[in-house]
């Protein structure tokens, strides 16, 4: 029994690409809104004198600070541990995943110490680790409880259920594989199918939930620093507070003639 | 509902800086952190040359930029609507800071006394947690007292106006209806949709 005999291959490509056509609608929304707020001409300013060599490197160092350490957190020993192992955790999937996707696109049986299932299985545990972390921060500590939002339980919840359903679909395929009986077999189909619920359910509702917060905060960080690196390199007044007194310079302009 | 918001009349701000320093005091911000700042703004040619001041400041917005933008929810709206950090769940990831259209959240990297050692003064309001994002919060521990944000007390001109946007015998409203009944209060940049409740008249 293979997963595939449970939704064909061509399936799931088609539930992820409409799944991805949602994301980028929602990331475009999202994008749209922030760019409202942005000072005009910050960013080609930016381009124009700040140039390419110190926007690739800032970016390099928010990366590796923000991103890769999440250094922003290595205050609160809990909550970074949870960040870091749900945030590699789920970039190891990802690129397991496609890995899989790739090398055995028929999705085949692959035995359990092939390489790229055993990390797999690793970024899963980490996954799963992280997330139940997050959950018992939201349920134990009480300012966590009292401040949590719609967003973030579903976000949470979400990802621990898709960790965890990966671990069970995992389990009852290596069953299913070498006794395939009915029970093995319903086990599996209906741990898949849960599994690929949770994780479409996470991903087409990125946009809107906690999640986005992935690529939300450290956008708006970069974003920022370049911001400061202009206004000490070109000595120039915030591009948020020239945009409101060019608004006021206007209505006056305006109003005078 | 309390929807406390301000109406800063420009014609009557004479650029005094008062606001600024009173904030300056009441608030003890370090070094290069100004909760409210005035502009100074010359336009047009010679001779035909004109200016205003523009005093900026947190617009306690409805629909706050910078609210949505904070991962750790550590932006809210009081129930009267004025818009505050809290520090505890502040983790300094500075989305907030750029988020904000009008450049009203700072960082608080660390205290930056004005002089080599904190001066006494400076240790007695130097309190805030650092690294951490600060802004107005319309002195809310005077307006719990009963009393006007600082800003709004120390300007001479009286060109600050503060009170419930929505009471039609607010301050602001009765400025508006009894002084400037023609006028129309403008907020700053409208295209960020943020729906500001600071206001400004021309």
């Amino acid at each position: 029994m293979l997963t595939r005999d449970i939704l064909s291959v061509q399936t799931v490509d088609t539930l992820a690409i409409i799944a991805v056509v949602v994301v980028i609608a929602g990331l475009t929304y999202r994008f749209i809104e922030w760019r409202r707020y942005s000072p005009p001409n910050l960013w080609r300013d930016i381009r124009g004198r700040l140039g390419w060599r110190h926007i690739i490197a800032t970016f390099i160092k928010e990366l590796v600070n923000r991103v890769i350490l999440e250094r922003d957190l290595f205050n609160e020993r809990w909550r970074w541990f949870a960040h870091i192992t749900m945030f590699w955790g789920f970039v190891g999937l990802a690129v397991t995943t496609a890995i899989s996707y790739v090398t055995n696109y028929e999705s085949e049986y692959v035995p359990l110490a092939t390489p790229y299932r055993l990390l797999g299985n690793a970024c899963g545990a980490l996954l799963l680790l992280g997330s139940t972390i997050a959950i018992l921060r939201l349920i134990l500590i009480p300012r966590f409880r009292r401040e949590r939002t719609f967003g973030d339980i579903w976000f949470t919840a979400l990802i621990w259920l898709a960790a965890l359903t990966g671990f069970t679909t995992e389990y009852f395929r290596e069953v299913a594989y070498y006794t395939p009986a009915d029970l093995s077999v319903a086990l599996l189909t209906f741990n898949y199918v849960f599994h690929l619920a949770a994780v479409g359910l996470l991903v087409v509702t990125a946009p809107f939930s906690a999640f986005t917060h992935a690529l939300t905060t450290p956008t708006l960080r970069y974003y920022e620093q370049l911001h400061q690196r202009l206004i000490e390199k070109v000595k120039a007044r915030d591009y948020r507070e020239e945009a409101q007194l060019t608004q006021i310079e206007d209505l006056y302009t305006k109003t005078k003639s | 509902m309390v929807r406390l918001g301000m109406l800063i009349d420009l014609r009557r701000c004479v650029g005094c800086d008062s606001c600024v320093l009173a904030c300056k005091v009441e608030q003890g911000t370090p070094l290069g952190i100004f909760f409210t700042r005035v502009y100074r703004r010359l336009y047009g040619k010679y001779p035909n040359v004109k200016g205003f001041f523009l005093p900026l400041l947190c617009n306690h917005c409805e629909d706050p930029a910078c609210m949505k933008a904070c991962p750790s929810h550590a932006i809210y709206k009081t129930s009267e609507g004025i818009v505050v950090i809290d520090e505890e769940k502040c983790v300094g990831a500075r989305a907030c800071v750029n988020a904000c259209p009008y450049g009203a959240i700072f960082f608080l990297r660390e205290y930056d006394g004005y002089f080599d050692k904190p001066t006494p003064y400076e240790e007695l309001l130097y309190r805030r947690k650092t690294k951490t994002a600060v802004k107005c919060d319309f002195c809310q521990h005077r307006l719990k007292q009963g009393m006007k944000p600082a800003c709004v007390a120390a300007c001479p001109s009286e060109c600050r106006i503060f009170g419930d946007l929505d009471d039609p015998e607010s301050e602001p409203n009765r400025y508006v209806r009894e002084r400037v009944p023609k006028a129309e209060p403008k907020p700053l940049r409208p295209e960020a949709g943020t729906k500001p409740k600071v206001l400004y008249l021309l």
